[in-house]
Order: structure tokens, then sequence, then C-alpha cells
């Protein structure tokens, strides 16, 4: 098997309305890893990932899946929307049953799987997201980031291979985002699934993905390894984003402090080591000189 | 509203099945609507006091207060039967007159209304049993159970679902608005009000769709097809209440 699950060829999306979403996007997903689709507001970065399962069809070009191009057939779409599930931005628009239980039904319900199986399932993935104790609960009882886990479960549940994510973090407060990340990480790991999640969470990004694509007015401006994109600091301008803050705090040190590092350091874990050596280079050139 | 769902899913009644619910509040109210007794009245409010607020745990002053509610209605609807107006003041038990007529009340419109209006507490008192012990969501499985067309109960339980959000909503744009003085004169609350509303519409609309893109993404195909949270169980006590409820109105309409 190859190792990219979802690609684009020459995709473009054009709306009834003539605004052009996406032109000329080739991009591809590699399998089990973790994708951050970056890109200012109107980018375009929701439009591609509802071209992944088949919501969106594009205008020109195409879109494949396990290197199949997507067939728009009612039934070929159900089998993808089985293996690619997506959460939504907001809980309130993916969850439409007052009833926590019956809203992670709802999706294997419609795989037509039978009643013990369904219950069996459920169960499982309600205990996995740490939700078994609101299943009682009616919805609008629940807070926020209660509503998001649900929405997460409720995509589960159908045990796809790939999750799209669209800003997963976004609404959440600290420990909460802390929480989903840790949830979503340790499940794909767990279960081997390929996360692509959109998302102007520069730090998440840093931390949890593997690679990157950056989007902007629907065009494809960078596509490689996290490490590599934020290497481009043309590019990020150009795409209205930046560094993390600890990258940029590493950056001033180094252009305007003097500091000589080996290696960006963009996460907190990363700057520790890079200070540390630097720290150790200074005392040693202090010795020397005495 | 609000409150009255927290109630239904803390009472204690929850655990009955919602069709001995059902069992325990209709055949009553209709009784109590056909016979049209006050005695039977009051053994029907009676009892569904005892059973919300003794069997069901819900506060007293709770119930007292949802059954005061309609009575602002009551008195409004009861005055028109209480009140009659002729030439003459002979059957009048008090009367003023005004342009030549006597208004006034009637030992016989005493007691009608009287009837009515205990009769409307009754039937009310049922329905508050029902919603006071069974949350709207239990009650739509069931339903669902008894065949009732798939179109209303989806759009019953979409309507529970979301008026929780378009309740959230309109109290947001109306704080927002009340932050920039939309209440300063009477003119501006009219118009805020109008946009309020407007706006409310719009939500609507983007949320319907945004909702439909998500629910495809899940499989929809055209039917919300869910599975029952839990198979409910129908205790010995859901067949007591209604067997010692229909005993008790059944022996005041022979006695009385």
């Amino acid at each position: 098997m190859s190792s990219s699950i979802i690609s684009t060829h020459n995709l473009s999306i054009c709306y009834a309305d003539g605004t052009t979403a996406l032109s000329d996007v080739s991009v591809e997903i590699e399998r089990g890893k973790t994708t951050a689709i970056l890109g200012g507001n109107g980018a375009g970065k929701s439009s591609l990932l509802l071209t992944f399962n088949g919501i969106l069809k594009p205008s020109t070009g195409t879109v494949r899946f396990n290197n199949e191009s997507i067939s728009y057939q009612a039934k070929d779409l159900l089998a993808l929307r089985k293996q690619v599930g997506m959460v939504f931005q907001s809980p309130d628009t993916q969850l439409f049953s007052a009833s926590v239980f019956e809203d992670i039904s709802f999706g294997l319900m419609n795989l037509g799987l039978p009643e013990n199986e369904i219950r069996r399932r459920a169960e499982d993935i309600m205990q996995k997201t740490g939700i078994s104790a609101l299943q009682n609960k009616p919805t609008h009882w629940l807070s926020f980031g209660q509503k998001k886990r649900i929405a997460i479960a409720g995509v589960l549940v159908m045990q796809p291979d790939v999750m799209l994510l669209d800003e997963p973090t976004s609404g959440l407060d600290p420990q909460g985002e802390i929480e989903i990340i840790a949830l979503l990480t340790n499940l794909a790991r767990e279960l081997g699934l390929t996360l692509i999640m959109a998302t102007h969470d520069l730090d998440l990004v840093a931390m949890q993905c593997h690679n990157a694509i950056v989007l902007s007015e629907g065009r494809v401006l960078f596509q490689g390894t996290v490490k590599d994109m934020f290497h481009q600091t043309e590019m990020l301008q150009n795409a209205g984003l930046r560094l993390t803050r600890i990258g940029e705090l590493m950056k001033t040190l180094e252009t305007h402090d003097g500091f000589e590092f080996q290696e960006l350091a963009l996460t907190i874990s990363e700057a520790r080591k890079e200070l540390k050596h630097a720290l150790i280079k200074i005392q040693e050139n202090l010795s020397h000189d005495e | 509203m609000l409150n009255l769902d927290a109630y239904a899913y803390s009472s204690k009644l929850r655990a009955l099945h919602p069709i001995q619910k059902l069992f325990i509040a209709f055949p009553p109210l209709l009784f109590g609507l056909w016979v049209n007794r006050p005695s039977i009245s009051i053994v029907i409010l009676l009892s569904m006091c005892v059973l919300v607020v003794g069997f069901g745990r819900t506060s007293f002053w709770v119930w007292l207060k949802l059954m005061t509610l309609p009575a602002i209605f009551l008195t409004l609807g009861l005055l028109g039967v209480l009140v009659e107006w002729s030439s003459e003041n002979e059957t009048f038990t008090w009367w003023i007159n005004m342009f030549g007529f006597y208004f006034g009340v009637t030992p016989n419109g005493l007691n009608k209304s009287f009837h009515i209006g205990l009769n409307a507490l009754a039937a009310v008192s049922c329905l508050y049993f029902l919603a006071l012990t069974t949350p709207l969501g239990d009650l739509l499985r069931t339903f669902y159970q008894l065949k009732v067309p798939k179109l209303i109960c989806e759009l019953m339980s979409m309507m529970y679902r979301f008026i929780f959000l378009l309740i959230e909503t309109a109290e947001t744009i109306h704080t927002a608005q009340v932050s920039r003085l939309s209440n300063a004169t009477i003119k501006s609350r009219y118009r805020s009000f109008s946009t309020l509303v407007f706006r409310m519409f719009v939500r609507s609309h983007h949320l319907a769709s945004e909702q439909f893109t998500a629910l495809e993404s899940r499989g929809y195909q055209g039917e919300l097809t869910v599975l029952n949270p839990t198979t409910q169980s129908t205790p010995v006590l859901g067949f007591v209440m209604p067997a010692v409820l229909y005993s008790l109105i059944i022996s005041v309409y022979f006695t009385a």
C-alpha cells in the first residue's frame, strides 16, 4: 500500500456565486500521520476538508481515497463516509438529538449494523472518550467541552480510518484543550487513525502534527513536514501565519542577543534543550578565555 | 420550560415506563372532563398532587407555582361564564347597574364556573403529572413505539433539541442589543426586537444547512434512525398506581 491515504489532483472548487474556494490544489495525506491544514480565515481549509469525505464535489480535478477516485454515487459515498469521519467545529451543529446515546447510535444505524453490535460499540466508545457518565443527561445540560467529546465519539464509533477535524480546540478552555488533544492523539495511536485537522492553533501544530499543508486564498503555499514549514519564514508571512511564541522568542534571542542555537526550537521541551546547550557553550567559552 | 425539563429528569417517577405514565395521566383526564363533577375533579387534583409530590419527590411549592400559572387564563375565561346581564335584577345575587342593564352574578353561574374551574385545574394537573415525571426524550421514544408517524416524531425531537439553542441564541443577541442601549426608547425597543426576530431566522437557516452537512457526514439517508438508550423496564409500581387511582375515582363516582 502506498503511504498516502487521501490525495487530491488539480482540485478546484467554485461556488455557485462565482467565488473560488480552492484552485488547482494537489496534496497528499500520509497514512497514519497527523496532518495540519493551516491558513488564514477564508483560505479554504474547511472546503478542503469537506472534499475529503465527498460533501463538496470538485468543480475540476479529482480526490482519491486509497488511490481510487472517489465516486459520488450515494452508495459509494456512504462507504466513503464510514471510513472518513468528520468532527465539526461547533458540536451544536453536529449533535442533533437531545440524548447522548441516540446521537452516538445514529452513524451505526445508518451502517445497518445489528442492534447488539451497536450497543456494544457505543458503550465501548463512550468509555474510551470518557462520556459514559453523561449518557443519561440531555445534550442541552452539557458544557461545550463535553459536547465536543460526544461529537468526537459519534464519529469515532463508526471506526473510521481517517478523522477530519475542523478547529478541534476552538472554544475550549485551556484544560479542555489539553484533554481533547490528549484524547485524540491517544486514540489515533491506539486505533492507527489518520488525523487531518484544520486549525489556527500553532502550538498544537508544533506539538502534535507531523505534516502540514498551508493554504492561502485557495492555493497551496506549502506542503511538507511541520519542521520544514516553520523554517520558511517568508511563506508563513504570506499566509498570515507566524512561528509559535516559543519559536519567536528563540529567533529573537538568536538575531538580537547573540545566542547560538543548533536548531529552531518550537516547543517548550525543544527550547529547554537548546537553551541548555547554549548555556553550556557559553560556560565553556568563559572557562576557555580564563 | 427549561426548569420543567430539569424537574422531569430528577423525578423519582422517571423510572416508570412512559406508557404506564400515559395510563396514569390520560384516563383520569378524559373521565374528569366527561363527568364534570367537582368531587371527581378534587379527587383527581389531590391524587396528582400526591403522585408528583409524594412519589415523584418534586417540591410541593414548585407544583403549586406551576398550578397557578394557568390560573390567570382560567380567571379570564371564567369571568365570561360568571358575569351575566339582563334588564331585570331578580335572579342576581350581586349586581351593578350600567347603561340601564344589570350586570351580575347568579347562583347558577357561580355554580357553573366553579364546576368548570375545578374541572380545568384537574385536567391541567394530569398534564403536569406527565410533564413533571417524563422528560420529552422518553416520551418521544414511546411515540416511536406507538407508531406515531416518523416525520412528526423527528420534527418533535429536532424542535426539542434546538429550542434550547434558539433560546440561548436569542438571549445572546438580546444581551448584545441591550449593551448598546437598544432599550433606551420605546421606538428603539420595537426596532431591536424586529432585528432580533430577523437575525433568529437567518441564524436558524444557517444552522440548518450546517446541520445537514454534519448529518450527511455520518451517512444520513433521509431518516434520523437512532437506537433507544435502554430498553425501559415496567416497574410494578407503574401498574399499581393506575389501578389504585382508577378504583379511587370510580368509588367516588358511585358514592357521591
